[in-house]
């Protein structure tokens, strides 16, 4: 895991109380602190100026500048990073003057500690975050773009237009929850967002990530949507959210938050109208507690709350390694068109969570060599193919792929560069851009992550004769086989494995064909196709429905 | 128990860590001399604003210490800077001279019992 990184502008004349300061933050190591230290106003004020301070801490009394005029010397420089006030006692009507001022908090210097400091900071970012960011994403503006384009070539009605440019439904919950053993209570942001309600009851997954933002949660609220119409399945678009580093919360921290965020939302989830299931940083066991949660409420097991539920609670076979056996199966149609042997083909997957992992694993059994792959920690190199099996057995081992002796270390940026036939994104959005996309040296981009390709970058790879297989299609594996666990439960019936897979399998490459006939028809790339194909199922939809009143 | 500062105060101002009052007495040991050297010539040149900064931020030192003396001396200081009046000025110097010199010799004292070896570090870097 790599941590988070804070860098404070500590803004102090006095060396005592800044050497405090930097030991104190010194000691966190998640988030990790790096401590700039100005002794001058003028000095803090360059130092603003080159950019990347995430929180300045702020004593008034400077050799250059007395009292507010401090405090709003700074501001005028400075708009948007958040500012703390460091007060001594007697000075504590000033520094409240200035919070009046726009100064996000004032701390009192004498009796600090460093869970008052790291609060102070933390809370002082996440209130600039959202009163500023929450609508301002890039992965929203992604989303918006490509249904644009779309929604321009497939002529989509201009009032339906504007209906799904924005989610129909958004909550958004500040969430305490108690941590372990001290007495304190931590406040998060969480949301819950359902885009379409035409199609059927939403479904989406449920993210705990420090990133996410009402924006982010709408944008792959959009493409839930989107991914399920294409592969017509009976749902909506939703999607979760905390904005909470799950890492460094305990089990029982993370059992607790949980059980308050399904408390929070139980108006809006239900097996018959929006069905949450694992996404980042979430899990089965995590969709177990919301299942228990739900079910406490209403007095009875409600399995089909929730899908991606452990095997034992209702959950269905084959829904852990769905998304990634879905990609698989989908490059093994396109390698079967064009003529590419899978079995010995390479190909470089980008991801060692969920989807890439069991990307890597089906990719490997289908006979592809696998020659480069990468985590969070590390990005692993070996020409002669890596072995899936015992990467895994490392990263069950020590949660991360750094450390493991089975390939060469290369710089994570050249990852996506490798020669390889086939390019799995399957970590994060906007991997593959403009900047990089003339390097991409394969024959198929299948994305197992959402949005890992720019609009402009897909421009420039379809130029070059590149096969894309855009998000919505590569990775709606998990969205099917969530479906069929909805099915399965609401019948009370368990599939076998071959028939969930078989089915999963007919699905995709129906999607895939209906894609290409009308990237065809359409004269444009997979990735708009498969989002025509999909919006004008909901244009339909919502036209047949009508608008009430 | 001294009058002088209030350990276990200050413990609880260096987050209950010993090591690290010990490391702040060090700095404070090291910067003190410049530090009453500012508030000095502020008076000399009958500089109000700098007067009140010099003397805030020596304030703020003893306040980590629980020097409750020292720190008085200074605010004194401070207040003289901040209303611009110097009528008293030599007499506020004359005391905090003598609290903060009885701080330092208590915490050069302290710092030694303590742990000799870590402070030569803390001073030499």
């Amino acid at each position: 895991m790599t941590h988070k990184r804070i860098t404070v502008l500590l803004v102090e004349d006095n060396p005592v109380y800044s050497r405090l300061i930097e030991k104190l933050l010194g000691r966190s190591d998640n988030p990790v602190f790096e401590t700039v230290l100005a002794s001058t106003l003028e000095r803090a004020l360059e130092r603003l100026a080159l950019g990347g301070i995430d929180v300045v801490l702020l004593d008034l009394m400077l050799p250059d500048s007395t009292a507010l005029d401090t405090f709003y010397r700074v501001r005028a420089h400075d708009m948007q990073t958040p500012i703390i006030i460091q007060s001594a006692m007697d000075d504590v009507g000033l520094a409240s003057k200035a919070v009046e001022g726009g100064a996000e908090d004032y701390l009192l210097k004498d009796g600090i500690n460093s869970a008052t400091l790291i609060r102070s900071i933390h809370y002082a970012m996440e209130r600039t975050h959202a009163r500023g960011a929450e609508w301002s994403s890039a992965m929203l503006h992604l989303a918006q773009q490509q249904f644009l384009k779309a929604a321009h070539i497939a002529g989509l009605d201009p009032n339906i237009r504007q209906r799904l440019l924005f989610p129909e439904r958004t909550q958004i919950a500040a969430l305490p929850f108690k941590r372990d053993g001290i007495d304190q209570v931590e406040t998060v942001f969480a949301y819950r967002v359902q885009h379409v309600l035409t199609m059927g009851p939403t479904k989406g997954g449920l993210r705990y990530h420090p990133d996410v933002s009402l924006g982010e949660v709408a944008a792959l609220s959009m493409w839930m949507t989107w991914k399920c119409a294409l592969a017509k399945l009976p749902f909506g678009g939703a999607k979760g959210g905390v904005r909470v580093d799950p890492a460094a919360l305990s089990k029982d921290e993370l059992e607790r938050l949980t059980r308050r965020y399904t408390s929070e939302f139980i108006g809006m989830i239900g097996p018959d109208k929006d069905i949450p299931a694992p996404d980042m940083g979430t899990d089965a066991q995590v969709m177990a507690w919301i299942m228990d949660t739900y079910s406490e409420h209403v007095g009875y097991s409600v399995p089909s709350v929730v899908t991606g539920k452990p095997v034992v609670l209702g959950g269905s076979l084959g829904r852990h390694e769905a998304t990634g056996r879905g990609l698989a199966y989908l490059v093994s149609e396109t390698c079967r068109q064009i003529g590419l042997d899978l079995n010995g083909a390479t190909a470089v997957v980008q991801g060692f969570g969920n989807v890439g992992m069991h990307a890597a694993t089906f990719l490997a059994e289908a006979g592809a060599k696998i020659v480069g792959i990468s985590d969070a920690s590390v990005a692993l190199h070996n020409p002669k193919g890596l072995p899936i099996d015992l990467l895994k057995n490392h990263v069950r081992q020590h949660r991360q792929l750094f450390g493991c002796p089975h390939g060469e270390i290369i710089p994570s940026r050249d990852l996506l560069e490798l020669h390889c036939d086939i390019l799995a994104p399957c970590a994060l959005q906007n991997q593959i851009t403009a900047e990089n996309s003339s390097r991409i040296n394969c024959r198929i981009v299948a994305e197992g992550a959402n949005g890992p390709t720019t609009l402009e970058a897909d421009d420039m790879l379809q130029a070059r004769g590149i096969i894309v297989l855009p998000d919505i299609l590569a990775n709606a594996g998990g969205v099917i086989v969530s479906y069929f666990e909805w099915v399965q439960g609401l019948q009370n019936l368990t599939w076998p494995l071959e028939e969930i897979n078989l089915r999963m399998r007919d699905i995709l490459t129906d999607a895939l064909a209906r894609t290409q006939r009308r990237a065809q028809a359409e004269k444009v790339d997979l990735r708009t196709a498969a989002m025509i194909e999909a919006l004008s199922r909901v244009g339909a939809a919502n036209h047949l429905r009508g608008l009430f009143p | 128990m001294s009058t002088l500062l209030d350990w276990a105060k200050a413990l609880q101002n260096a987050d209950g860590d010993e090591g690290l009052l010990i490391e702040l007495a060090g700095v404070f040991i090291d910067e003190c001399p410049e530090m009453m050297r500012q508030v000095r010539a502020a008076i000399d040149r009958r500089d109000a604003r700098e007067l009140r900064r010099a003397a805030h931020s020596l304030k703020g030192s003893a306040h980590i210490f629980a020097a409750s003396e020292a720190g008085a001396a200074a605010f004194r200081l401070e207040e003289m800077g901040a209303d611009g009046n110097f009528r008293d000025v030599e007499d506020g110097w004359t005391l905090l001279r003598f609290e903060v010199e009885s701080l330092l010799s208590e915490l050069i004292a302290r710092v030694g019992d303590r742990n000799p070896d870590e402070t030569r570090d803390t001073q030499n870097s």
